[in-house]
Order: structure tokens, then sequence, then C-alpha cells
């Protein structure tokens, strides 16, 4: 493969086709007239290939780089986001970007060490995964039904192919350690924060970059579903209300985890000794005969492990929360303004924060979203397509919404990439990726013009006329190992 | 004991809402209400029935908790120094209390359920399948059995498989108004709580298809449904209603004051939060404004949680309608005509006269939404069909609506936009359900008035054959009666009326009631035996008495019957399994289509009183690729949000995730 050219102007986008995943590749112009790399994530579902696997795609970024990257992105550090730098398989460590060199790390600000706010989130997040690993655990002894939970559990924490009866092994570190690897490689690292700041790429002339998340605020980070009106309460009380579950988790845990839980599980009983009758000595006590019957005799009726289920949701808020700290990025070309929306996996409490702030240029004007998400050209789509992952809405709704972007001259020319294979979401995981709603808005809005992984050719739609469609056709590749698009800047 | 010295009623304390009115000094008289319920008496002795836990003739509290790895003792409700001062007085501290408070508030909710269905309640029965899934045979329950500290979580469940209530508890986060930050908060110490999970564990006896998932309505109704039993079992103890219309001074005439008590609705787990929505809201003062009912918001909604709001406020609505217009002759005459109350207190004797009025308004429409239940299609139902259901069992009930609780129900439902489908007019007449004779005219249109008349003899004598038949179908079946043979009589009932349907008189009835016999249907209709004759089942016939108006015994034959067809995601799979050659081997789809129908007949009178049927049959086709679409969720829906289904449906556990993720 050869080297990917930048264009004259503008800027290449190309998706790689890995799998249910994100792997995105651009190549602008740089002063000097050499190109400008910059990767946003590189990873997948495993099980997930189309047609190639992981390592041809590392190795065509390689060819198409000459090994080189002027920015890698990481929105946020889910292993569709970030397995295909490194990996850890069993004992091994695999460097897939061993060969490739890096000279600036972007990271969301909730990645920055030195970030009060995002320490904080951090520690609450590993105190509820220390829980979640538990119970992960004692469910995996429980029977099939727990195993079955167990596994969803797993998959909610991406951590896919572990053993959950080997939880102290560091596999929930792999994600954080496939970011510490390119870190390690850059030579710097950069938080970008939304508002104020406009980012610029070094040595290429004029192209902004306008962060517009992960939000500063706990209570947006938080927020998840899409609501009917306005109310985080509910998230912010789940968190306070899972010490009692995560106490009890690691005290069934056992060993180190009953260690680690120390005092929290006393202090989370619910009643005074004096009432508790310890499970393993009811039988000796003056209700035997009351619990020999109820308990022993009835089998089917227990509920000795359906406590557990709880693990489920907060992982699957866990989940959620981690998605909604990707980092949101409006990448504006400077001739035409037009504007690519890369967001990540970002959801509901992300996107409505999308317009708290805004922005003055060198020029001295105030730049707001409204006016950036007017002009996008381009949809990088959320979270595979997922139900929480792009609002609805209307150009005039008060909150940030699809219909947000591409007004006026910008909505002849919009185009969106769905990182998602659907057939394996569909068939395997059980995911609808991408809903189907969320797909037939976008194709309405792009007129055809949206790529999909798993779906080789993009196709015409019968009421977009022939010449519209040829000259989309001649600003795009497609071929196995990626759909190539490029958006002009004259 | 002599029958003449037996009590009547057992006499328990409980939270009258939850423990939070305890701290604010406010609330605090009214922290404790005493609940009657029923004394179960135990035939051989005479003497009380309810064991150590306490397990009764309905229930059976277990308290185990998993989590902590320990049990509490159960308690003994028939101890002397317990039973001589109501039960043990509240504490949070005690599990003991909290056994005998979910015991009394579900018993009490049970109570309600069977005064307003005229026959006792029958929890759902235990379904044993084989590993692979197949259908073994099933099994009456009981009791349904309480966990009150089963989860260490802000959830509180009805396990269908389990026959059980499991009840969390966790610590709670800071808030102005609720319990301190970290101490810990019992589902199983709410009131609407115990009510809610009691009345999905009721409705599931009754209605067990209304757990499936096949429009927008059914779950919703399922979540609604258990949010109205709570509410109006709360506006239904007067004295707790006396204190807070006491304390709204000049201001009754908004009535905000019943607004704001539904909204406490849930308050301590963040439950019923939509509900607080869809009644109003308080604005930065504290001062509560009831919200307009929007007709559009319905259509707008996809969430069962929010969509159940919506029926929950409406009949809130209704029953709020019905109250003003019965007071307003009271506060004309408190006021001397002029309706303008004076500042300052209300005189207590207004205030007693209203709260009666508020609770007794609350109980009418409690039984008139329970009553319903009979009136209900079997699967498939929406909002609509549950509005007519709520209006023709009433007036079958009252043929005169003179408190006119019917108009305003109709009234609340139309502002909030709930209509049902396929009527022509929101009129009381055309919502009412069709009778036997209208179905069976209505199905054969060209008929001429005579051949009409025909029409209702041929129903009278197939109805007579039906009920006299040598196989005479059982209908003594009372409140007092031993609620297994009562489950037993249902099982023989169904049998019989199996028969009549489709190889006896009542096959004349077939596709009038929406059913199909066609052999020739797709082969993904399920098949009866290797007969190759499409599978009709008859979920249950059950025999109600219910006091009517001048307190007529009214007795009834509530009859349901379902047909089912296998459908599959895929288009053409479900092309190729309709034209395969073999019907009735299909054993695994990817999901059900389910038609039905409901009928009440008078077995007395051998009326059909009434058909209640589901659009179509199983063998249309439009009606199962409408059903996939939604499945699928390629249906645009116009929402805020862009809804999935972040449900795993291979979950049995319906309720349990429902709650959780709402």
């Amino acid at each position: 493969m050869p080297v990917m050219p930048a264009p004259a102007s503008g800027v290449t986008v190309r998706m790689y086709r890995q799998g249910h995943g994100d792997c995105f590749l651009l190549a602008f112009r740089k002063i000097d007239g050499s190109p400008f790399y910059m990767l946003i994530d590189c990873g997948y579902k495993p099980g997930s290939q189309i047609h190639r696997q992981i390592q041809e795609i590392v190795d065509d970024i390689h060819e198409s780089t000459n090994g080189h990257l002027d920015v890698v992105v990481i929105t946020h550090e889910h292993q569709d986001h970030v397995n295909g730098f490194w990996v850890q398989v069993g004992a091994n460590e695999i460097e897939r970007f061993q060969h490739i060199g890096v000279d600036r790390l972007w990271l969301a600000w909730t990645e920055d060490p030195h970030d009060d706010l995002a320490n904080e989130l951090r520690e609450r997040f590993d105190d509820e995964l220390l829980g979640l690993l538990a119970a992960r655990a004692s469910l995996a002894a429980a029977g099939a039904a727990g195993y079955a939970i167990a596994e969803r559990v797993s998959a909610l924490l991406e951590l896919e192919g572990s053993n959950p009866l080997n939880p102290f092994a560091l596999e929930g570190g792999t994600n954080k350690r496939a970011i510490q690897f390119i870190k390690h490689k850059a030579n710097e690292t950069l938080y970008l924060n939304p508002f104020n700041t406009i980012y610029s790429l070094p040595n290429v002339d004029g192209v902004r970059v306008y962060a517009m998340g992960p939000p500063r605020s706990e209570s947006l980070l938080l927020s998840l579903d899409p609501l009917g009106s306005e109310g985080f309460e509910r998230n912010l009380a789940e968190t306070a209300q899972s010490g009692a579950f995560l106490a009890a988790a690691m005290d069934h845990g056992g060993g180190n985890f009953a260690t680690a839980a120390g005092n929290a599980v006393e202090a989370q009983q619910p009643f005074a000794r004096r009432f508790r009758i310890p499970e393993n000595e009811r039988n000796a006590s003056d209700h035997a005969v009351f619990f020999q019957t109820h308990l022993d005799g009835d089998d089917w009726r227990r509920i000795d492990h359906e406590w557990l289920r709880t693990s489920e949701t907060i992982a699957l808020r866990l989940n959620n929360e981690v998605n909604n700290t990707s980092l949101v990025m409006a990448i504006e070309l400077p001739g035409t303004q037009r504007v690519l929306m890369f967001v990540g996996d970002a959801q509901r409490g992300s996107w409505i924060s999308w317009d708290d702030g805004s922005w003055t240029n060198d020029d001295g004007q105030e730049v707001t979203t409204t006016d950036i998400l007017g002009r996008t050209v381009f949809y990088k789509v959320g979270h595979h397509g997922s139900h929480n992952a792009t609002l609805k809405g209307e150009a005039d709704s008060i909150y940030p919404n699809l219909n947000w972007m591409a007004q006026g001259n910008f909505a002849a020319e919009f185009v969106a990439m769905i990182p998602a294979n659907e057939v394996w979401a569909n068939e395997e995981a059980h995911w609808t990726h991408p809903l189907p709603s969320i797909r037939d808005a976008l194709m309405q809005k792009a007129k055809g013009r949206v790529f999909q992984t798993n779906i080789d050719n993009v196709e015409k739609p019968p009421a977009t006329s022939q010449q519209e469609w040829d000259t989309f056709q001649n600003s795009i590749v497609e071929n196995d190992l990626y759909f190539e698009y490029t958006v002009l800047d004259t | 004991m002599s029958s003449s010295v037996r009590p009547v009623n057992r006499r328990l304390r409980v939270f009258a809402f939850d423990p939070s009115l305890a701290l604010d000094i406010e609330t605090a008289p009214i922290q404790e209400i005493e609940l009657k319920i029923p004394w179960e008496i135990d035939p051989q002795t005479g003497g009380s029935s309810v064991l150590p836990g306490p397990c009764g003739e309905y229930l059976e509290v277990i308290d185990h908790d998993p989590a902590s790895k320990v049990v509490y003792a159960p308690i003994n409700l028939n101890d002397g120094l317990i039973l001589a001062q109501s039960g043990l007085s509240p504490s949070e501290g005690n599990p003991q209390f909290h056994q005998q408070m979910v015991f009394a508030v579900a018993m009490n909710t049970i109570a309600n359920f069977e005064e307003a269905l005229g026959r006792v309640a029958l929890w759902a029965p235990r379904v044993i399948r084989a590993e692979d899934g197949r259908f073994i045979r099933q099994e009456f329950v009981r009791k349904l059995r309480i966990y009150p500290h089963a989860l260490r979580d802000a959830n509180a469940y009805y396990s269908p498989a389990k026959k059980s209530l499991l009840f969390g508890y966790f610590p709670a986060k800071a808030t102005q108004e609720g319990p301190v930050a970290g101490s810990m908060v019992f589902t199983c110490l709410s009131q609407d709580i115990i009510a809610h999970e009691t009345t999905h564990a009721l409705l599931d006896g009754l209605h067990p298809r209304f757990g499936e998932r096949t429009n927008r309505d059914v779950l919703a109704l399922h979540e609604a449904f258990a949010d109205i039993v709570g509410m109006l079992q709360r506006f239904s103890h007067p004295e707790v209603l006396r204190h807070q219309i006491g304390k709204t001074k000049g201001d009754l005439g908004q009535q905000n004051l019943l607004g704001q008590l539904a909204q406490q609705f849930g308050r301590a787990i963040g439950r019923g939060s939509a509900l607080r929505d869809a009644l109003g809201r308080t604005d930065a003062q504290g001062h509560w404004h009831p919200r307009v009912p929007d007709p559009d918001e319905l259509a707008r909604t996809t969430k069962p949680h929010d969509r159940g709001a919506i029926l929950v406020a409406a009949v809130f609505d209704a029953f709020l309608l019905v109250y003003k217009s019965r007071i307003a002759d009271l506060l004309r005459i408190a006021t001397q005509g002029t309706g303008v109350l004076p500042p300052g207190e209300v005189h207590p004797d207004l205030v007693n006269r209203m709260a009666e009025e508020a609770a007794s308004c609350a109980k009418h429409v409690l039984h008139m939404c329970i009553r319903a239940l009979d009136y209900c299609p079997p699967v498939d139902i929406t909002f609509g069909d549950y509005l007519r259901a709520i209006v023709t069992a009433d007036a079958d009930l009252y043929p005169d609506d003179e408190p006119r609780f019917r108009v305003a129900m109709i009234q609340a439902f139309r502002k909030r936009g709930i209509y049902p489908r396929g009527v022509r007019t929101l009129s009381e007449e055309s919502l009412l359900w069709p009778t036997g004779a209208e179905t069976l005219a209505e199905a054969d249109a060209t008929l001429t008035t005579p051949e009409q008349s025909r029409h209702s003899d041929k129903m009278h004598s197939d109805v007579r054959a039906l009920v006299q038949q040598g196989t005479n179908i059982s209908l003594d079946w009372t409140l007092e009666e031993d609620r297994q043979q009562s489950y037993e009589k249902m099982q023989a009932n169904a049998k019989k009326f199996h028969t009549w349907l489709t190889v006896g008189p009542g096959r004349d009835w077939i596709p009038a009631l929406g059913l199909t016999l066609n052999p020739e249907a797709p082969a993904s209709v399920a098949r009866s035996g290797t007969s190759g004759i499409p599978a009709i089942e008859v979920h249950s016939v059950r025999t109600a008495l219910r006091r009517g108006a001048r307190n007529s015994i009214v007795p009834e034959l509530v009859v349901e019957i379902a047909q089912r067809r296998f459908g599959w995601f895929d288009r053409n799979e479900q092309l190729r399994q309709d034209q395969a050659q073999t019907p009735g081997s299909i054993t695994t789809s990817d999901f059900r289509f389910r038609r039905g129908c409901t009928l009440l007949i008078n077995p007395r009178s051998f009326d059909v009183r009434r058909v209640i049927r589901t659009p179509g049959t199983v063998e249309s086709d439009d009606l199962l690729e409408q059903l996939r679409r939604f499945l699928t969720g390629e249906d645009p829906n116009p929402e805020h949000a862009f809804a999935g289904i972040p449900l795993d449906e291979n979950d049995d556990e319906t309720f349990a995730r429902l709650h959780r993720l709402a």
C-alpha cells in the first residue's frame, strides 16, 4: 500500500474496517506540503472482524503514514477504541504500534493525573470496579444463570474473555495500559478541556480544533440516558447508593476482597447484631424448623444469588460513564469553515453540555456551538449508532442534537460514518448497533451518504440525483481495509 | 372460640407512607396508621391461621438477607403482647416490624382486589419446564413469598419465576427533606412500594400475558396500574387526608394538596419521578403547580415508565374531578355561597367531611380500576383498551353514572391523549365493549332485523348449552372458598369451555371472536397436537360475584381465549416457516404473536354480555409485521431520544430490569 496522500486542501478521512470499533486516520496538508497524520482511536471488539485482521490494519497505518503519526487522539479508555495499540492476550503483551512513531497524544481532561475532579471520579470508579470484580467472581461460581450474568458484567466492564474466577489478575487495567503505552511513545501529551481554548495542529495552517466534551460537571458525566425532562438526581443517587452492595460483594468475594472491604462490611449491616442470626447457624436457632421448611424445603424460591444481579446495573452505569468521558472534537477547516465532528462514544449528558460554553477566535469573534454544529458536514456517529449516543431533536430545539448539524448551504454536503459491524453486534453481542431509527435519520439527512463498517459499498438511494451521487463517488474510496472520504476546503 | 367473638379484622400498625414523615415535626403526628386486614381463620381450630413469618393463607414472609449472610427471626402476630397493641410499633431498626408492615400492606392490597373483583385472589401458577424449555406442567401456588431484605439496591421487584417479592435496602444519599446520608433506606417500609409490587403479582395472576412487551403500552400498563393502586390506596386513609386538608388553610380552591401528596409517591428511592413530572412541578419558591395535560404528550413518549406516568396522571385527574364536584356543595355551605374560604384554619368538621369524601372517591376509583381487569383483552392490551375496560365494567355494574365517575374518567383520559383504537366517538356509549349479539351482528353486517334477533336467540341457546351441558360449568365460587379448589375448578372449567368452543355449539362463534380454526392457516400458527388445526388456548374461566347498584349480586363468568403464532425477525425465515409442509412442528422462534378474546357471560340470563377481542386474527401478516417492527426498533418513534431495546429479551426477570433501568 502506498503512502496516504494529503489533499491539496481540506482533509481526507479514512475509517478502517477492523470490526466493531473505532479507528480513523486523517490526513491534512502541512505548510511545507507534506502530510500531517492524525489517528483517532484504534480498537475493535474481539470476534467482530470483517475482511481483515487487526494486524493488517495496523500494518496499513504504518505504510500509509511512513510509520509516523503527528497526533494520536484516544477518545476514551474502552477496548474497542484502544486494543489496536497494545493488548494483553494471556501472558503475552502485544505491542501492535511498536514500530509506529507518535509525536503527540491528545486525551480528554478526565485522563489528566493533575486534575482534581478527574482524580475524584477515577477513585470512585476504581472502588466500584473492585466491588464488581468480587461480585462477578461470586456470580460465576453460582451456577449457569449466575455465570451468564457474570459474562454480561464482563462485557460491560470490557473484560471479555477474562476469567471471572481469577479476578485479581491485572486485566482490569488492560485498556489503561494501552493508553500508557502510547503515552510513553509520544513526545508530549495534551489534555483537552471543553470551551475557551482553540487547539491547532502544529505546522498546519488555519485548522482549528474545538473540544466540546467531556463536560466538566459531575452530574452531566453521570447523565446517560435521554430523558423527557431534566433530572439528574437519580443517577447521582445511584452512585451513592451502591456502597452497601459493594461492601457485601467484597465480603462474599472472600480473601483479598474481604480484606480490602475491612470495616465496611459491618458498617453496612442493616440491623444491630442482636437481630441477626448467621445463615450457617439458622438451623441451630429457635427458628430452625421455620427456616428449614421455607428455605431448605422450597428450593425453587431461594434467592441466595438474586442480589448479585445488581452488579449488572452498576457495570452498565460504569460503562456508560466511561463513554461519557469521551473527548468530543470539532475540526474546522480554514477556508470554507466546514466542520468534522468526532464525538467518541459521548452520550446524552455530554451532548446536552456542548453549548454550555463558547470560544473567542483570533479575530475576537465569539464562536458558538450552534454555529459550529451548523457548519458540520461530517459526523463520526457516536457509540456505533446506539440509542443514547445520538440525540434526536430539531434545528430549533434548545439542546444540541443531530439536527443542529449541517444547516443552510452545509446541509447538502452532510456525510456520516458509523463504526459498527451490525451483523456481529446483532447476532453475537445482541446489541442494536446501529439503532435502525438512527440509521434511517442519518440516511435521510445525508441523502444516503452513510458509511457503515460492515457494508462494503454505500448504495445510492433512488431519491438522490445521479449527478449528486457521482460527485460523492468521486471523493470516496471503498475497499476491504477502509473507507475514505475527502472533505475539500474549496 | 365462639364465632360471635371471633374478630373480623386484625389491626396492624404501619408507617403511613414511609419512615421519612417521622423526621418532620409537621408530619410526625401522622407518621403511623392502623390497617385493618382480614382475620384469617383456621377452619379446623377456629383460631387464627397466621403462623410466624407472618405466614398466612396468601402470603409468607421469609426474612433471608443473603448479602448480609444472615436471617432474621420471624414475627409471631398472635403473640399476646403484639396482638394487644395492634402489632409492633413502627420501627426502622427492628426487622420484625418490617415483616409486619410488608405483610399488612400486601394483605390490604389483596383485600382491595378481592372486594373489587368479587372472588378470591390467585397467584400465577408455577410453570415447570424441562431443560430445553418444554412445558411439563403447572402447579398451584398458594402463597406469594415476600423477602423484605433480599437486595442491597434501590430496587424492589416481583419475580414471576419465584412467585416472590424481593425488597432492597440501600444507604441514603444526602437530601434536604429525606433521611440522613448513609442511613439505610428500606423499600419494604414504603407503603407505596409494597402496594406496587403486590399489585404486579396480583396482575400476573390474572393476566400472565401482560408481561409480554408487544406494544408500547403493555409494560407501561403493568407499571401504571401498580402505581394507580399504590396511589389510590394512599388516598383511602382518611386520617392522613384529614391532617393534610386541615393544613391547607385558604388554599383549598386549587386542590394542590392532593397533587402534592401524589407527588411524594416513591420519593425515597426516586421511583415515581416520572409521575411527579406528569402531575406538576414545584417551583423555586416551593409552590406546587399542576401541569396542564397535553394531549400530544402520549404520542411523543415511548418509555414504559413515562407512558405509565401519563396513565396514572389521567386516573388521578379523574379522581380529582369527581372529588371536586362532590365537595362543591360543602364548600358552598361553608362559605355562604362564595366558594372562598376565609384565611386561617379550616373548620375541623369541614375537614372531616372533605377527607371522608376524598377517601370514598379514592376507594371507588380504585375499585373501578381493578374491576376493569376482567374487561381487558387477554393479550396485547393498550391504554385505550383499558379505558374501555374501566368504562364498560363500571357501566355493567352501575347502569346509572350518578356521581359521574365514568364521565370524569373519559374526560381525564381524553385530556391526556389516551384514545382507544377503532372507536368512532368518545362517548360513553361508543366506548362500551360490544355485547355478544352486537358482535355476531357485526360479523355479518348484511343481516336484517329479524335475522339479528335470531342471533340473539342463538346466543341464548348456545350459552345455555355451555352452562347446562352434561359437563356443567362450575359456578359456585365465592370469597370464602378454598383457593386451591377455586384454582382447580378454573382449570376444569377451561377444559369444558374448550370443548364447547372447538367441537360444540361455540364453533359457530369462532370467526366473530377473532379466532381461526382454518387448517390452511400459515404453518407458523401454533397447531393443536398433530391435527393440523390451529390451537386455541382457553386461559381461564373464572367466576365473579359483584355487588352492583341497589346491592344486587351480579354473577359473571370471565373467559379468556388466545391463539399464537411463531414469529421471526428475518422476514425470509418467516416466509419459509409460513410455507412449511409440517405445521405444528415448530418449537422455537424469535418471538410470539398472539391474538385473543375475553368473553363476559352472565350464567343466569345466558347473555354474552361483552366480547373483548384484539384486532385481526393470528393469520394476519400485517399485524405480525407491525409487531416485528416494534420489537426490532424499526418503528420510527417520535421521541426526544432514539429509543432502543436495552433489555435482554432472554431474561425472565422482566420486572427486576424494568424497575432498575427506569
